[in-house]
């Protein structure tokens, strides 16, 4: 195995209210697949995925949380050391955009300095269709952009059924990214989780490598 | 942070501790401390008790393998604990497993603890089971001669006749898919004579949890044919009442995988009643605490265990800081029934049923065994990834057929277990009670240092402005006073002069006053008034004379008119 630039490793986390499909963005992000009903997360999943923007190719370390407020203890194990945040809601429900709101105001408070968030507004092919008088939206384009606006966030709408704008969140937040952006073989004492140590840089046989974009 | 304490707390107070980094097994831990090697044997009654006093390897030694630095984390988080920790031992048996021993002694303490009634009513409950057990013994016998189920050993088990060892190895094969209801509430020791009530009441109280339930039945794959489809709504009112009913847990996401299993082999009512006995009585819902307590309980043990029979392992994963919290979570959430299909599911129900939910625990360390050889050899980089996503691969059968429903190899999963000893567990316990009580207070100082910090930065603020303001008159001040400075020499010969003027002003007051006192005349008035008579005197004699004067020019007209016509006269004359 050889690559011309040995992948950046970014520590990525997703975070928002349960069921509005931040499992579903993964899976399409990873697999290009979508499943009906995906049974709820328990805890978090740990995903892999590489993405190569221009020259440079990043490899995603996705950390899939619950969404349930119950799960919400056990957060900030996953997005301590996270270099990237994607905080996303239910453009159908008000409710997940105010919880979205809360994520990122925690993300300023409590994650590092220097993470790059993207608010993400999913489930677009459910309004894709409606004209003006939308009846299914609840949360309009505007609002979203107003968010990212105030608190400096990259912005999108997708669906992870049609993939609308799936792969620009990723290849958005790769853009964004600072190059100088915490070195992923950093090891931290103490409890932390899912911390890893990369300094080796090798390309591991069993991980997929076909770029996502 | 701030649930309630658990009622294990107790035990951190009365323990003796031993030296953290030595493995375990201090006198206190019994006299059937598990022995290392078994964790690849078939279980085997005689084994434990011929080497009773056997410790396990030291955790942190390493083989060749390992990384040369050992577990730092794990070592700052002893060195934390300088008090020694002390257990009163649970006096067992040396069985064959002893946290089957440990779990079932719990459940008849708990039972005798019960009021007469609902002693009665799981009596009751029992009688009914086993001659359900026996109605089902004869139909089986007579229609299905396939089925080779050793009826004598398991009436025997309901019965309560069996020894802890002979009730292990029926476990441990399975119990039949027939009787496993009744067995499973017997030895839980379940009742439904308290619930019944509070169920039927509670049917149609609505729950703030309602929408969540619903929406989270339909986002699994347990209830897909028919026959299990006429389930969900029975799942739904089993979850809806137990929010309810246990309201301080409320209702979380695996629940729905928690009481699938049970819901799918008992009738409702018997479903919910078993339901409450594993979540109250085996302490199961401890891990679904508001700060998920019991969940971190879980996980520490689990660690503790993979330094003590799996130190290699759990040096590879620690020196690349993976710690159980990263995997393991799920596999304790959901009893591994999140991935695993419904007839493995069910034996582990078995398991737990009979152990208790530390069970999980050895079904975890099994699992960690058998991936142990690929796990050392995985690269930092993709450990996270298998142990979230391959850990099962290892249980897939190799002859397996597409439509058979034996994709994994139960033979695989549900032997070779380690014999963990309850009290070994119990000190995991407590050290790890007095691990969160420090990390509850260290996290109290940070509270209480952040919000110092905030009150400090608020008065830096207003310090901050006042200065400001400070700095801003002090500015004007300078400026007048640079003004006045450059006003000053005009000033100080403005001031001379004027102290010029009022030195020679003085000096002429001085003189004026002298003036006054010697040369100013009295009469002056008088003198004025004299003169003004002397002025009107005068003025008539002005007066009086420019009348004489008149007259005079008055006299003189005469006699030049006089002297004229004298001169006419004459020259007429001639």
């Amino acid at each position: 195995m050889s690559f011309p630039n040995p992948a950046k490793a970014v520590k990525l986390v997703l975070l928002g209210e349960a069921a509005v499909g931040k499992s579903s963005l993964v899976l399409r992000f990873v697999s290009n697949d979508f499943q009906e009903n995906k049974e709820p997360t328990i805890g978090a999943a740990f995903l892999t995925q590489k993405c190569t923007i221009g020259d440079k190719t990043i490899k995603y370390e996705i950390w899939d949380t619950a969404g349930q407020e119950r799960f919400a203890s056990l957060a900030p194990m996953y997005y301590r050391n996270a270099q990237a945040a994607l905080v996303v809601y239910d453009i159908t429900k008000p409710a997940s955009f105010l919880k979205a709101r809360h994520w990122v105001k925690e993300l300023h408070e409590q994650a590092s300095k220097d993470i790059t968030i993207a608010l993400v507004g999913n489930k677009y092919d459910l309004v894709e269709d409606e004209n003006d008088g939308d009846t299914l939206r609840k949360v309009s384009v505007e609002e979203g952009q107003k968010l990212a606006e105030d608190e400096g966030l990259l912005f999108f709408e997708t669906s992870a059924k049609t993939s609308y704008n799936v792969n620009e969140v990723f290849v958005g937040i790769g853009t964004k990214i600072p190059e100088s952006s915490a070195p992923t073989g950093v090891q931290q004492a103490g409890n932390e989780a899912g911390r890893i140590d990369l300094t080796t840089g090798a390309a591991s046989t069993t991980q997929q490598t076909s770029g996502c974009c | 942070m701030n649930s309630p304490p658990t009622g294990t707390d107790d035990n951190s107070a009365q323990h003796e501790i031993s030296p953290p980094t030595s493995p375990s097994h201090n006198d206190s831990d019994g006299p059937a401390d598990a022995d290392s090697d078994s964790v690849y044997e078939s279980p085997d009654p005689s084994h434990a008790s011929e080497t009773p006093d056997h410790p396990p390897p030291p955790p942190l030694s390493h083989t060749p393998l390992d990384p040369p630095v050992p577990a730092r984390a794990v070592v700052e988080d002893y060195l934390h604990l300088k008090e020694p920790i002390t257990v009163s031992p649970v006096d067992l048996e040396p069985t064959a497993n002893l946290l089957m021993q440990f779990n079932l002694k719990r459940i008849d303490d708990m039972f005798h603890q019960k009021s007469k009634a609902e002693q009665a009513s799981v009596k009751d409950g029992i009688a009914n089971h086993i001659s359900l057990f026996n109605h089902l013994k004869s139909a089986i016998t007579a229609n299905d001669s396939s089925r080779t189920i050793d009826w004598d050993q398991w009436q025997q088990l309901l019965e309560q006749k069996l020894t802890h060892d002979q009730m292990a190895g029926l476990v441990a094969n399975g119990i039949p898919d027939e009787i496993r209801s009744s067995v499973w509430q017997v030895t839980a020791r379940s009742s439904t004579l308290k619930l019944n009530d509070y169920y039927l009441m509670n049917k149609q109280t609505p729950s703030i949890h309602e929408r969540q339930i619903k929406k989270d039945i339909t986002r699994n794959s347990f209830y897909n044919s028919i026959q299990q489809y006429d389930k969900i709504n029975e799942v739904f009112s089993n979850l809806k009442i137990y929010s309810e009913y246990d309201q301080e847990i409320g209702y979380n996401q695996s629940f729905i995988f928690l009481i699938s299993p049970i819901i799918l082999k008992l009738p409702e009512l018997e479903s919910f009643s078993l339901f409450v006995s594993l979540m109250k009585d085996y302490n199961l819902r401890e891990l679904y605490d508001s700060d998920m307590k019991g969940l971190q309980l879980m996980l520490y043990k689990f660690d503790r265990l993979m330094e003590i029979y799996h130190p290699s392992l759990f040096n590879h994963l620690i020196k690349r800081g993976i710690r159980s919290n990263s995997f393991a979570s799920q596999w304790f959430l959901t009893l591994f029934s999140y991935k695993f299909p419904i007839d493995v599911i069910l034996r582990i129900y078995d398991f737990v049923i009979f152990e208790g939910v530390d069970f999980l625990l050895k079904l975890a360390l099994r699992l960690m065994a058998l991936n142990e050889s690929i796990l050392l050899r995985l690269n930092s980089d993709s450990l996270l990834a298998y142990l979230n996503t391959n850990i099962l691969d290892v249980l897939v059968r190799k002859d397996f057929q597409p439509g058979s429903n034996q994709y994994y190899d139960t033979s695989k999963i549900f032997t070779g277990f380690t014999n963990l000893n309850p009290n070994l567990l119990q000190k995991f316990e407590a050290e790890f009670q007095k691990l969160y009580a420090l990390n509850e207070k260290k996290l109290d100082d940070i509270n209480l240092l952040n919000l110092t910090n905030g009150k400090l930065r608020n008065q830096i603020k207003y310090l901050q402005m006042d200065l400001f303001n400070l700095n801003k008159d002090h500015l004007q001040v300078v400026q007048g006073l640079i003004n006045l400075k450059v006003r000053l020499p005009e000033l100080m010969s403005q001031n001379s002069d004027l102290e010029d003027d009022i030195q020679s002003l003085i000096n002429t007051l001085n003189d004026m006053k002298d003036f006054k006192e010697d040369d100013v005349p009295h009469n002056i008035e008088q003198h004025i008034e004299q003169l003004l008579v002397e002025n009107k005197s005068e003025t008539e004699r002005n007066i009086a004379l420019e009348d004489q004067l008149n007259e005079l020019v008055e006299q003189e007209h005469q006699v030049d008119s006089q002297l004229k016509a004298l001169k006419k006269g004459w020259f007429w004359n001639k």
